[in-house]
């Protein structure tokens, strides 16, 4: 049963965890700030904050770590997300050659798919839903558009106001986390809230603290949740393609602030744009579940006089 | 030339020897499940006042019955777990999702016997009930076993409930509440022999 007040409650948490880790390493550092070694340091921490904050959130979600991993949501918990924060955490060692890091980074996107994918209907021989040659195009196109996007985000990251790019992937987690509730799948929705809370109050904080940091690891991980996220939500969960698509490319509206005419804007007027630009489709297809939730729920829900009810049918 | 016929009599008295054990060894009849005729169904408490019911509606299996020795006798149950049907779609979708049958990863319920032991009016049938990714060893009591035959096709029919609980098979706890924790699954299945 969806305990609302629970979910708020791992949202606070997780934002909290990662602001107070954000703020103590701030003033800790204060005076240091701008030299190669202590970018690579800011890098870390702010990578170890929004890590932290997920942990402390999933603890107040209760949620159990299970081994042997059963469904893709665990493979997600419990192999990718770790896996990408560890990598990201390398590339912040200045002793890893570029080229090793982006090799890692490759590796975590290919694998992406078949860890989700791993003993489920799509690739077992006799339960087949899709015939291999389906299969093996949904995990190209999902790969190249997971490559695409990280690139060009990543890439968008060395510009100014960093952080609002990390805040529009922290909206399109939660988003994607509302969305995949809506559509049924309650745990996995509520995966994305501690992502969402601790990803959202570290790109936040460091903007206020140290706007300049370097933020692109965070980005990197935000990137990599929401897609294994909507991909989990799309092929074992019951959203749309449509909904999948629009809240993973909404964060590329960010890119509308490099033309030519925003080059000039201060970086808090280009984040604020680029904030409200990537909210309009999230906020649209949130609305647009939402409707599909009361006319799907409706029938299921007569006859009960508290909405949040419906959860007591499957 | 005497020897000669000894000898191939020899060989024939084995062959026919040989046929007669492999006949024996194998008097038992094989069946297919015959879904027309037979249902999987289940139902579960709801709020501890009344009951939800369902049915999966693809199921497929096989059956040998050795009446001479019921110990050889072997039962195989797949059950398509989307093809869960409550006579209500939204719920349908809803329980396939990964909250409940996680149809995606867990595609089939399937039951394979290991060891079957004659009782009266049936066969009390152990076997390994694997479903959501979980197996455990279940014993129930298949009723019926009479079997007649209908325009040229052998028949034979069993009924069995099996009671489980979902918290066993790993499903997510917090979603087990105004739903019982316990469901009932009723097999009514009937086969066709080949």
């Amino acid at each position: 049963m969806p305990d609302v007040l629970l979910f708020l409650k791992a949202f606070l948490s997780s934002a909290s965890a990662s602001t107070i880790f954000v703020l103590a390493f701030a003033v800790c550092r204060r005076g240091k700030v701008g030299s190669v070694p202590e970018s690579r340091l800011s890098a870390a921490v702010i990578l170890l904050s929004a890590a932290i904050g997920m942990f402390v959130g999933c603890w107040v979600l209760q949620v159990p770590w299970k081994w042997p991993l059963v469904n893709a949501l665990d493979r997600f918990r419990e192999l990718i997300l770790p896996v990408t924060v560890t990598v990201e955490l390398l590339a912040c060692w200045k002793l890893i050659p570029r080229p090793i890091v982006w090799t890692l980074r490759g590796c975590v996107a290919l694998a992406i798919g078949g860890v989700l994918f791993y003993g489920s209907a799509y690739v077992t021989r006799g339960a087949e839903i899709l015939i291999p040659w389906q299969t093996w195009l949904i995990l190209v196109i999902t790969l190249l558009s997971l490559i695409g996007v990280w690139l060009l985000l990543y890439r968008l990251a060395a510009r100014p106001a960093a952080a609002s790019i990390g805040i529009a992937l922290g909206m399109s987690l939660n988003t994607a986390g509302l969305v995949i509730m809506l559509a049924g799948y309650i745990n996995g929705g509520a995966a994305a809230i501690p992502l969402g809370g601790a990803i959202l109050a570290t790109f936040v904080v460091t903007w206020i603290v140290a706007g300049t940091a370097d933020m692109r690891g965070l980005i990197s991980v935000a990137v990599v949740a929401l897609f294994s996220l909507l991909l989990i939500g799309r092929f074992f969960g019951n959203i749309s393609t449509t909904q999948a698509l629009v809240i993973f490319l909404a964060p590329l509206l960010c890119y509308v602030t490099v033309l030519p005419a925003m080059r000039c804007l201060s970086p808090l007027r280009i984040g604020m744009i680029r904030i409200v630009l990537v909210s309009i489709p999230l906020v649209i297809v949130l609305m647009l579940s939402k409707l599909e939730f009361d006319q799907k729920m409706a029938p299921l829900i007569a006859g009960f006089g508290n909405r949040s009810d419906i959860v007591l049918l499957p | 030339m005497n020897r000669f016929f000894s000898v191939s009599t020899m060989c024939l008295a084995l062959v026919v020897a040989g046929n007669c054990a492999i006949n024996l060894a194998s008097a038992a009849d094989e069946y297919d499940y015959d879904l027309v005729h037979s249902s999987v169904s289940f139902k579960a408490r709801h709020l501890d006042i009344s009951w939800i019911h369902g049915r999966f509606n693809q199921v497929e299996g096989k059956f040998s019955l050795d009446r001479q020795a019921p110990e050889k006798s072997t039962f195989q149950l797949t059950i398509k777990a989307d093809s869960v049907d409550t006579a209500n779609a939204a719920r349908d979708e809803h329980l396939r999702q990964p909250d409940y049958f996680d149809s995606k990863q867990f595609p089939t319920i399937e039951f394979k016997s290991t060891k079957v032991k004659a009782i009266e009016g049936g066969y009390e049938v152990t076997g390994d009930f694997t479903m959501h990714g979980t197996t455990k060893e279940v014993t129930i009591q298949l009723m019926g076993g009479k079997e007649i035959e209908s325009r040229g096709t052998k028949r034979v029919g069993f009924s069995t409930e099996l009671k489980l609980k979902r918290s066993d098979y790993n499903f997510d706890k917090t979603q087990i509440g105004p739903i019982g924790d316990e469901a009932i699954v009723i097999i009514d299945c009937e086969g066709a022999s080949k």
